[in-house]
């Protein structure tokens, strides 16, 4: 192989190595993010739970609330299929409809009294946050 | 706001502080399919678990609905003398 070739070569590898290490820590970090918002979801709906335990919530919303983490729950799972086959556009694809689920969520703290809307919204607003900043995440 | 509702405020901001550092963190590393396997399957268990619990929460919601109807709809007793 001619010297300039091989450079060639050489650099050509080289980019493909950075592109593979680029792409497998943006899969890791959307990973370890719908890792962290299945987290955060379950401990929203732990929260939701003893809210209406204790009477805060009514059964009519807190059927609401549990369909609304159910629909979040089969999100994050369509999510990771995504994340495994790895495709940019679906990935990008499940993490809308993921945060579309948190936004229904997000409406619903106007049926909740001042104390649990304002816990149940710093959650869902961290939630948010985390689904936006994978919105932006190439993979 | 009463201290409680304070004091989980301040435990949520906490944890989603970890949460960002711990989600900056992983994407400065490069990761092996296998790393990235095995968190995509302790995502997949929570969200089992939450989807288990909604369901379950909501089968016993329409359980208690389902009584409270059959009670409204109950013909009075006549009242004995």
């Amino acid at each position: 192989m001619r010297p300039r070739a091989s450079s060639h070569v050489a650099v050509l590898v080289a980019l493909l190595v950075l592109h593979a290490c680029a792409s497998s820590q943006a899969l890791k970090r959307t990973a370890v993010a719908s890792e962290q918002l299945a987290l955060s979801t379950q401990r929203i709906q732990q929260q939701e739970i003893q809210l209406y335990d204790a009477g805060e919530v009514k059964p009519t919303d807190h059927a609401k609330w549990q369909q609304g983490f159910l629909a979040t729950g089969r999100a994050i799972q369509a999510l990771n299929a995504a994340i495994r086959i790895g495709n940019a556009a679906e990935v990008q694809a499940k993490v809308r409809t993921a945060l579309d689920e948190v936004d229904r969520l997000l409406v619903q703290t106007d049926l909740l009294p001042q104390n649990a809307r304002l816990v149940l919204l710093a959650s869902l607003e961290g939630l948010r946050a985390i689904l936006v900043s994978l919105s932006v995440v190439e993979v | 706001m009463d201290p409680i509702t304070a004091q989980l405020l301040i435990r949520t901001a906490s944890e989603l502080v970890m949460m960002a550092i711990k989600a900056f963190r992983a994407g400065g590393q490069a990761a092996t399919a296998a790393e990235i396997a095995a968190i995509l399957a302790r995502s997949d268990a929570v969200a089992a678990d939450i989807i288990a619990t909604a369901q379950r929460e909501l089968d016993e919601l329409q359980a208690v609905l389902a009584l409270e109807a059959a009670k409204a709809n109950e013909p009075t007793l006549p009242l004995g003398d």
